[in-house]
């Protein structure tokens, strides 16, 4: 959210708006009463001057209503340095400082003028229309009421004490003789704004009900203003800290994908070699490259197991490498999932017969994952291929497949020695271990979990374990089916 | 010096080479080597070799491909007959199919790599000695 979005400053000047359209009703409901009052036979009031004040406001509201369309279209740029005084006492400061101070200046200054001229107004038409015998007076607290909304503490003060001011003129003035009095003449007897008796409460119960009201509504209004700020400030600060952990994100992204493209070219630069290290040493132990004495055979063939036990390190970091990048314009194929596990569980038939592990495979379900069926193979052979390794002879290995709700759920449970309870949290992690594994089964790269993971989870689902030591484990992938 | 079938060996990993070298004049084969696609192509050219096992990804990249089609492109019959046997895993990672094994030593142009059979990396001397044997055995016979 950028400041221009703040409700703030649109708000001000939505309101503002309020009063153009009000004035339009104010001036109707003025023309009509005048004549409505004339044809009634109030010949005290003058209708005359009254429609004329009438077509005043009208004109006057036209022109507030260019000005505002003006200043709506064109953003003018309030000359700070002239306006600012003004434009500080008008603003609620609550308002200040939150960006876009100009166009919250210049509404208030535009509203705090409005009040100003429509008390005159409505001053002008207190005197055409019975002057402190007139029921208008409740006009004047509706006006205080909108200042005290919209306006600063000190204008909204101001602006009530212009509106007194002009109140007891014309009161003051007609009871002194100085302005001529229309009388109502509907409860007060003649001469009765003369009196004190009249104008003296007329004039304090106002008074006091414009600043009490002021006082009251710029309380509430301030209190109001200042909730408003406080959840622009902190919606600031969330878009301000959303943005930091995006930025945050993205550098862990990135280094995420520079690890992996190092591991990558690390792995490819040390499979050439190491390649080569096996070939050579197979020539030689295969007796081509001539007879070997026996501890020799002996050292060459040790050389040759820790050759392959690097290879598949290699091997593996580069698969896991691979995955990870995969996420990134890999493209996707629709994989049958139990078909692919069939082919997997045939593939290693013959490993597991060879170590006395029986192994079966469950498929009720014919989902379709969206998907890199490479990497998917390789995820359901790592859990196979796993399961054979650290279960005894005589044990079995089972995979299934079953659907669930939208996911496809994949699980490789097998009747081996189990993976103690505090390994449990970490046997995805690279290159982890625990204790009985590297116990129980020499050979395993630490790897295959890990890349297990990623490519669950490249593929938008997840993995799961349960494990009771010394009777088996059982994992569990599920992910999203296609469509 | 043996006179057995005349085998190339075109890879940029010259000890891969010395130690394959020795697997197959173990089995009485007349090996030579070249270590680049175009001392390769030469080789090929003067000493007409009876088969020859390519590298892919030598010091240029995919050079073995190139080497395989200007191999086939040539008009001598011996060329597009002379067995080749890639020794790469390359096919893992490529949409290319290698030529599809239909046991009498032909070939199928286009989407396929004219080539007699393939052997990963890391090289299995035994295996690759088998295969040798098969692609000379499956050669047609000019």
């Amino acid at each position: 959210m950028n400041a221009a979005e703040l409700p703030i400053s649109s708000d001000l000047e939505r309101r503002t708006g309020w009063f153009i359209r009000l004035r339009w009703l104010a001036a109707a409901g003025v023309a009509v009463a005048a004549v409505s009052m004339h044809l009634a036979g109030a010949a005290h009031l003058p209708a005359g001057r009254i429609l004329a004040l009438a077509a005043g406001l009208l004109l006057y509201n036209a022109v507030l209503l260019l000005v505002e369309r003006h200043l709506r279209r064109k953003p003018v740029k309030v000359a700070w340095a002239n306006a600012h005084f003004l434009a500080h006492l008008a603003a609620p400061r609550t308002y200040l400082g939150l960006g876009d101070e100009d166009r919250v200046a210049r509404a208030a200054l535009f509203a705090f003028v409005q009040i100003t001229a429509d008390f005159v107004f409505l001053a002008a038409l207190l005197h055409l229309c019975g002057g402190i015998e007139s029921p208008l007076a409740a006009f004047f607290v509706f006006h205080v009421l909108i200042a005290s909304i919209l306006l600063s503490r000190r204008a909204t003060y101001l602006a009530t004490t212009v509106g007194f001011l002009l109140y007891a003129a014309v009161v003051l003035g007609e009871s002194s003789g100085v302005l001529d009095h229309y009388p109502l003449g509907w409860v007060w007897g003649p001469g009765a704004y003369r009196t004190w008796s009249l104008a003296g409460p007329g004039l304090a119960v106002l008074g006091v009900t414009l600043y009490l009201a002021s006082y009251l509504c710029s309380t509430i209004a301030v209190d109001l203003r200042m909730r408003v700020r406080g959840n622009v400030l902190l919606s600031r600060h969330i878009a301000g800290e959303r943005l930091k952990l995006e930025a945050a994100y993205e550098k862990l992204q990135e280094s995420e994908h520079t690890k992996s493209q190092y591991m990558r070219k690390v792995a490819h630069e040390l499979r050439g070699p190491l390649g080569t290290i096996e070939t050579a040493l197979k020539v030689v132990l295969q007796d081509m490259a001539g007879g070997l004495s026996e501890p020799s055979r002996d050292l060459i063939g040790r050389a040759q197991r820790r050759a392959g036990e690097l290879a598949a390190v290699t091997h593996d970091l580069l698969v896991l490498a691979r995955a990870r990048e995969a996420a990134v314009g890999q493209e996707r194929v629709r994989v049958e999932v139990g078909a692919l596990v069939q082919e997997v569980i045939e593939d290693f038939r013959e490993s597991a017969a060879r170590k006395d592990v029986r192994l079966s495979a469950t498929v009720v379900s014919g989902g379709v994952v969206l998907g890199d069926r490479v990497a998917l193979r390789q995820m359901v052979a790592n859990l196979v291929e796993n399961g054979i390794r650290y279960t005894k002879p005589g044990g079995s290995v089972s995979a299934a497949v079953r659907a669930q709700d939208r996911d496809l759920v994949v699980s490789v449970e097998d009747t081996g020695i189990g993976i103690a309870a505090e390994d449990l949290p970490r046997i995805f992690d690279e290159f982890y271990r625990g204790a009985q594994a590297r116990a129980y089964a020499e050979q395993g790269t630490g790897l295959g979990l890990a890349i297990t993971r990623v490519i669950v989870e490249q593929h938008g689902g997840r993995v799961a374990v349960d494990s009771q030591p010394g009777r088996g484990t059982r994992f569990e992938a599920t992910v999203p089916t296609a469509g | 010096m043996s006179d057995g079938p005349k085998i190339l060996i075109v890879d940029d990993d010259k000890d891969l080479v010395a130690a394959l070298r020795i697997a197959l004049e173990s089995r009485g084969y007349q090996v030579s080597a070249a270590h680049d696609q175009y001392s390769g192509l030469e080789a090929a050219d003067v000493q007409r070799p009876d088969c020859i096992l390519l590298d892919i990804m030598m010091p240029h990249a995919t050079e073995g491909f190139h080497l395989v089609w200007q191999l086939r492109q040539r008009d001598e019959a011996y060329f597009k007959s002379v067995p080749i046997v890639v020794l790469s895993a390359i096919h893992e990672k490529t949409d290319l199919r290698f030529y599809p094994d239909s046991g009498d030593g032909t070939y199928q142009a286009g989407e396929y790599l004219p080539v007699q059979d393939f052997v990963d990396k890391p090289v299995d001397p035994a295996l690759l000695l088998e295969r040798v044997e098969r692609a000379l055995r499956l050669r047609p016979r000019a």
